[in-house]
């Protein structure tokens, strides 16, 4: 059996202490031990980004990261972006531009580009499709995608928060 | 044949690019994914699965693993060793089953096969536990292409065939001998398409529970609920009416989740088996070895040519590479049955053989995948003819032009014998030319000041759609396809629609209130869909082969005009009108002309319910706002084009797409921004298809590429922007004029990029046009360097 250790992180601007195996991976943490199932798996290799969720604010690989890596650092996911069912900018932005078909891929999409664009708020279709080039989707072909961060990206300037 | 119901009413909601419903809990992180589904207790699943392609089971070791203390089930062949027994009756009689067991038995025939079943507690255990499980292989030649295989000594993957070849018939139409002796051109080729997956973004997961009441539970990540649930209900040996199958969001499947998978049959075996709640979510090393492979065929094709450019005959030879079985239900016959029934195309040459060969591999399985079939046989054929317009110092166009079925010749019967209903190929063909520049691009000089070649190449396509029994037959699939549909209205006025059909992407909850919004006239948010549950729907064959915008719409649509026509009735009775003078729009119920004279939907809903002094006699009029109908539709064929531009670096072989124009006629649109968004996704398809993707074997079995790191699917820097455009024929034998749209790019864009590739090489000496796909670098300068080599015939 192997031996489990405390872990300490804050997930949504919620604190929650858990014991873990050392080898639990920071995605299936947070799917099945908080069961914030938004953060989706399809690689476990670090390449399709569908896991991807911020890290004291940067994008991380959550299946690449161990849970115990994020003690003390705050973690956010696809579940804190909208203010009880409002949708952020971002998120409606890929509503109205349809940057989804089946969704699997969309959370870490959502949370690349919330990065993204905190870095480069005005960004061209060159920089953005630079910046998704670690995210994969097989539904969209990328091309509605790409509007939606534009849209995004247009909707935050005249944004008072300059939020996307 | 029964005329096709004309929409009635205003046309607010048909044609529109709505939003689509689905969305809001999608982008919240809150719809739910198999293995997004809690039930406390669940145990988790993990398969032991063979590393060897083709051996004998000489031995077993279970005993390490048995002493794991948190093995709680350890299952082989031993428990069972059956395969799947498949729903659809077998009407060809010369197939052989070759079914791929549940649990290997003696002996595995690819890399992936399972051998063993262990539960735990959750998924790290249970691998720690497989890796315990110690497996004497005793290895036997193993064969990973077809040409291998097929030799007379060649050994056999199950032995009771006598051949590696287990299907093969041939078909013919006219004095094909006669036309090719009388061609002025003949151009004969071996043309190679690669091994790909459909590889959606979400892997395969099943869950199953065993109920209180004897009931079993299962969610699949599939796209066919209903003939999920029936396949396991043959192969469990219990009651189908006991059994529910769940397909919860679904992350995807391209026709690869429209298969029955032996997962699909352990995990609820499990559930009755031990009576508790069983989990696997497939890991992507696991999807790309043993989720269904698809695409890979070895083509010989030859067309006879008059010197003006007419086609006048062609011979094909298809053999598909099936892999170590026959996947059901769609069996191994899949792609090269639907390449040669679908080979003349947009063209009217008379005279065709062809001859269909299907050879086992050790390798997975080869199933559905998106534009199934045609992906293969269009490349061999449109290559073909790229070969032959340069030959006769010609444009692919002119080909397109000269051999085009015209406008005014539908509905044709083609050389296969497949009825196109309806089409204006040359307009569309012109619209993507136009768009394309595609005229000026082929005057402008190759070489580039960067040292690159510039490229343009187009394609067009005639996409076989909605896969009702009519268009399954005239595939070559004569099986019995066909949808129902449940529309209810309840008291309040709001309408719920029952499917059997299944959204997994392509935003139907949206199409089909969209349809019944506009049939019935009732706002479009008072529509709610139910799909993907067989507890809440009604029989279906679910979604796949573009056939739910078609055949769910036209459920809808007829589902829909009944309601509407009982709604009527019952409000001319209470408004003292005749029924023949309401309408209904967004809700209301009024005299034509009188708008003032109304009532609204929800009143007369209330009063149909409620009020039976109010409502007519029953005898009269039965009082339910429900009505259930079916629709298997006839064959319709939708048409495109595609045009991609290319900068080719000709010392590294890598091609930089520029440019993507994509032109549908699907016949009227529901939702055109859903439309568009099939187009695009399938372009980005067709060009991973095209340009990237191929699961690679080697000499002995192993694949070598079995993650997204090796095997390359496209990112967003591997494609431009990707240009719409739309013509619409509707067609005239389809409810609403619908035509399906979901295959599109994957029958042509593959094609205009090997163009492109072509036209970027067009002053090397030779007559440069690939013959394979993907065109990645090493087959780029295979292309340049073998220029004008004989081509070996079978």
């Amino acid at each position: 059996m192997i031996k489990k250790q405390k872990v300490n992180l804050n997930v949504n601007g919620s604190d929650y202490v858990r014991e873990v195996e050392p080898r639990t991976l920071l995605s299936d943490f947070i799917r099945h031990d908080l069961d914030l199932t938004g953060t989706h798996v399809g690689c476990e290799q670090g390449i399709c980004g569908s896991c991807t969720v911020l890290m004291d604010g940067l994008p991380v690989r959550s299946c690449l990261t161990f849970a115990v890596q994020a003690e003390g650092r705050p973690v956010e996911t696809v579940e804190s972006l909208d203010k009880n069912g409002k949708l952020s900018v971002l998120q409606n932005a890929f509503w109205e531009h349809q940057g989804l078909q089946c969704g699997f891929c969309t959370p870490g999409i959502l949370m690349s580009m919330k990065a993204f664009l905190q870095d480069n708020p005005a960004p061209s279709r060159d920089e953005i499709r630079d910046a998704l080039s670690g995210n994969l989707c097989r539904c969209t072909g990328y091309h509605d995608i790409v509007d939606s961060v534009v849209a995004a990206a247009a909707a935050a300037l005249s944004d008072d928060s300059g939020q996307a | 044949m029964k005329e096709p119901i004309t929409l009635s009413g205003v046309t607010k909601h048909i044609g529109v690019p709505r939003k689509r419903t689905e969305d809001p809990q999608i982008l919240m992180g809150q719809a739910k994914y198999v293995d997004d589904i809690k039930i406390p207790g669940t145990l988790e699943v993990a398969f032991l699965r063979s590393t060897h392609a083709h051996a004998r089971l000489v031995d077993i070791k279970l005993d390490r693993a048995k002493q794991h203390p948190d093995c709680l089930r350890l299952i082989t062949s031993e428990e069972f060793s059956a395969g799947a027994t498949t729903f659809f009756p077998n009407t060809r009689g010369t197939l052989q089953p070759v079914v791929m067991p549940f649990i290997a038995s003696g002996k595995v025939r690819f890399v992936g096969e399972i051998i063993a079943v262990v539960v735990a507690p959750n998924r790290y255990i249970a691998e720690d536990i497989v890796d315990l499980i110690e497996v004497k292989y005793e290895s036997l030649p193993a064969y990973s292409n077809v040409e291998d295989a097929m030799q007379s000594d060649a050994t056999l993957l199950h032995e009771e065939l006598g051949s590696n070849i287990y299907y093969s018939d041939s078909y013919s139409n006219g004095d094909v001998d006669k036309a090719f002796a009388d061609a002025d051109l003949v151009v004969s080729e071996k043309i190679a398409t690669g091994r790909t997956s459909a590889a959606p973004m979400e892997t395969r997961g099943v869950m199953a529970t065993w109920g209180w009441d004897d009931t079993l539970t299962v969610w699949s990540s599939t796209q066919m609920p209903y003939p999920l649930r029936t396949s396991i209900a043959a192969n469990l040996a219990i009651p189908e009416q006991i059994i529910r199958v769940v397909a919860p969001t679904v992350g995807g499947g391209f026709g690869q989740k429209a298969h029955f998978f032996p997962e699909e049959f352990i995990l609820p075996w499990l559930a009755k088996e031990f009576k508790q709640p069983v989990k696997w979510i497939e890991d992507r090393r696991e999807h790309l070895l043993s989720a269904s492979h698809a695409k890979q065929c070895t083509i010989y094709m030859d067309i006879a040519f008059k010197s003006d450019g007419t086609m006048t005959a062609m011979k094909v030879k298809n053999i598909g590479d099936s892999g170590a079985y026959s996947q059901y239900p769609w069996s191994g016959l899949i792609e090269s049955v639907a390449a040669n029934n679908g080979a003349p195309g947009a063209f009217t040459f008379p005279t065709i053989s062809f001859e269909t060969v299907v050879c086992l591999t050790n390798k997975m399985s080869t199933g559905a995948y998106r534009g199934v079939g045609w992906s293969a046989g269009c490349y061999a054929r449109e290559m073909v003819l790229t070969k032959a317009a340069r030959l006769l110092g010609l444009d692919i166009v002119d080909l397109y032009r000269k051999n085009f079925i015209k406008v005014d010749q539908f509905p044709y019967t083609t050389a296969t014998q497949q009825t196109y209903d309806s089409g204006d190929y040359h307009k569309v063909l012109d619209k993507c030319l136009e768009l394309s520049n595609y005229t000026q691009l082929k005057t402008a000089p190759r070489a580039m000041p960067n040292g690159k070649l510039r490229g343009i190449g187009v394609a067009f396509f005639v996409e076989q759609t909605n896969w009702g029994s009519r268009s399954a037959a005239e595939s070559g699939f004569p099986a019995t396809l066909h949808d129902t549909t449940t529309v209810e209205m309840d008291p309040s006025g709001k309408v719920t629609i029952k499917s059997g059909q299944f959204s997994h992407g392509q935003g139907l909850k949206t199409t089909l209130a969209q349809v019944a919004a506009e049939t019935l006239g009732v706002p479009f948010e008072d529509i709610k869909v139910l799909d993907g549950d067989t507890a809440t729907g009604a029989y279906g064959m679910g979604t796949f082969a573009s056939r739910s915008a078609v055949i769910g719409g036209g459920t809808v649509i007829r589902a829909a005009t009944d309601v509407r026509n009982k709604l009527l009735k019952i409000a001319a009775h209470v408004m003292e009108a005749n029924d023949r003078d309401l309408t209904i729009d967004e809700g209301k119920i009024y005299v034509k002309g009188s708008p003032d004279r109304s009532m609204s939907v929800a009143e007369i809903a209330y009063i149909t319910y409620f009020d039976r002094l109010a409502r007519p006699d029953e005898d009269e009029i039965e009082p339910t706002l429900s009505a259930t109908r079916h629709y298997d539709p006839p064959a319709a064929y939708a048409n495109g084009s595609h045009a991609v531009a290319i900068e080719l670096d000709p010392e590294t072989g890598i091609i930089d797409i520029t440019r993507i124009v994509a032109v549908e006629d699907c016949g009227n649109m529901i939702n055109p921004k859903i439309v568009d968004g099939q187009m695009r996704g399938g372009a980005a398809q067709g060009i991973g298809m095209g340009l990237l993707e191929s699961l690679d074997y080697d000499d002995s079995g192993q694949l070598k590429n079995a993650s997204f790191m090796d095997f390359l699917i496209p990112n967003a820097m591997t494609l431009p922007d990707i240009e719409c455009a739309h013509i619409v024929t509707p067609s005239p034998y389809t409810e609403g004029g619908f035509k399906g749209a979901g295959e599109a790019a994957m029958l042509s864009i593959h094609i205009a990029l090997s163009n492109a590739l072509a036209d970027a090489l067009r002053d090397y000496a030779g007559t440069l046009v690939p013959m394979v796909t993907p065109i990645g670098p090493q087959q780029v300068i295979d292309l340049i360097n073998n220029a004008n080599q004989p081509v070996p015939r079978q």
